[in-house]
């Protein structure tokens, strides 16, 4: 494949890589540098893409993997950590500032679910892949997609019901 | 599309059954600025949806030279070497073997060398025969 080619198909799922990479690793700055080093390795691994008929699902996998491997190794690094917490609080802090905007406190929400679940609900909701590229990329059964695609939607219409209800939660 | 429909859309859309299709009508409908008050409460997640949606990469793509063109650039290296080995090559045959001009010319410096050398022995004996005129003067006083 030359360079040329592999530019073209870049560009077609860079904005989908870039936004996975924020979803998961929070920062636009870290998540550009994701993408960055992603496409990097990609372009080394040339040779073996030109035999990949999905190049964009294979881009997709190589950024869920980097950044699950970025989040493990901050969560390894106590001070990353510790600035990973303040930088929560800050966010929580925005939040109480603006109490009544639902969209926030939700997208808060949203950042507090299980890593899976984040993943899913970007690949489905943001990306609007079918379950089984979303299996591909996440490396999961298309079962175990759409538990965890069901349990992630419970999860935030509780939630959109609560902040509906003024915080008050009902058994609906 | 039918308000009963859209609820039921709604339902599957949060059980995680709902396919791309029902999805999109979903996502259409909660574009609009207003919705039906029983969905409202639904609208800020799909605002999201929509927000993230418009999301782009705008950092540099990090390409390097490839192998391929390392390559290419090798052979460019190569090429200026042989041609420039092959041009030493042609001006030092050219200096063992000069053209019919410069021959001429190495040939009419060898003569021109050799009246050279002619001229300057007659310089001599005029030289001999200042001295000669000189000591004849010593001697014999014509005033």
């Amino acid at each position: 494949m030359d360079e040329k080619t592999f530019l073209k198909r870049i560009l077609t799922v860079q904005d989908s890589m870039f936004r996975l990479s924020k979803r998961l690793l929070t920062s636009t700055e870290e998540a550009e540098d994701a993408v960055q080093e992603v496409i990097t390795k990609l372009w080394a691994n040339m040779t073996q893409m030109a035999t990949l008929s999905n190049i964009e699902g294979y881009a997709m996998t190589m950024t869920k993997n980097y950044c699950l491997d970025r989040l493990k190794s901050k969560q390894a690094s106590q001070l990353r950590l510790v600035h990973y917490h303040h930088d929560k609080a800050t966010a929580s802090l925005d939040k109480q500032i603006d109490a009544r905007d639902s969209v926030s406190k939700l997208m808060v929400f949203m950042k507090d679910l299980p890593e899976q679940q984040q993943l899913v609900l970007q690949l489905r909701d943001i990306e609007q892949y079918d379950f089984e590229t979303i299996a591909q990329i996440t490396e999961q059964s298309e079962g175990a997609v759409r538990v965890a695609l069901s349990r992630a939607r419970k999860k935030i219409k509780a939630q959109l019901i609560k902040a509906h209800n003024h915080g008050i939660e009902t058994a609906s | 599309m039918e308000l009963k429909q859209l609820h039921k859309y709604v339902y599957l859309y949060f059980e995680g059954q709902a396919t791309l299709e029902q999805e999109t009508i979903l996502m259409d409908y909660f574009s609009q600025p207003v919705v039906d008050i029983k969905l409202a409460q639904f609208k800020p997640y799909f605002e999201i949806i929509a927000s993230e949606r418009k999301q782009t990469f705008k950092g540099q793509l990090p390409m390097k030279p490839s192998s391929k063109n390392n390559w290419r650039r090798a052979v460019a290296i190569a090429a200026v070497a042989v041609f420039g080995f092959f041009m030493t090559q042609r001006n030092n045959t050219q200096a063992i073997q000069p053209t019919a001009e410069e021959l001429v010319f190495e040939e009419f410096k060898a003569h021109m060398y050799f009246v050279s050398q002619k001229l300057n022995k007659g310089h001599e004996g005029l030289a001999h025969m200042e001295t000669f005129n000189q000591t004849t003067n010593r001697f014999i006083k014509t005033d």
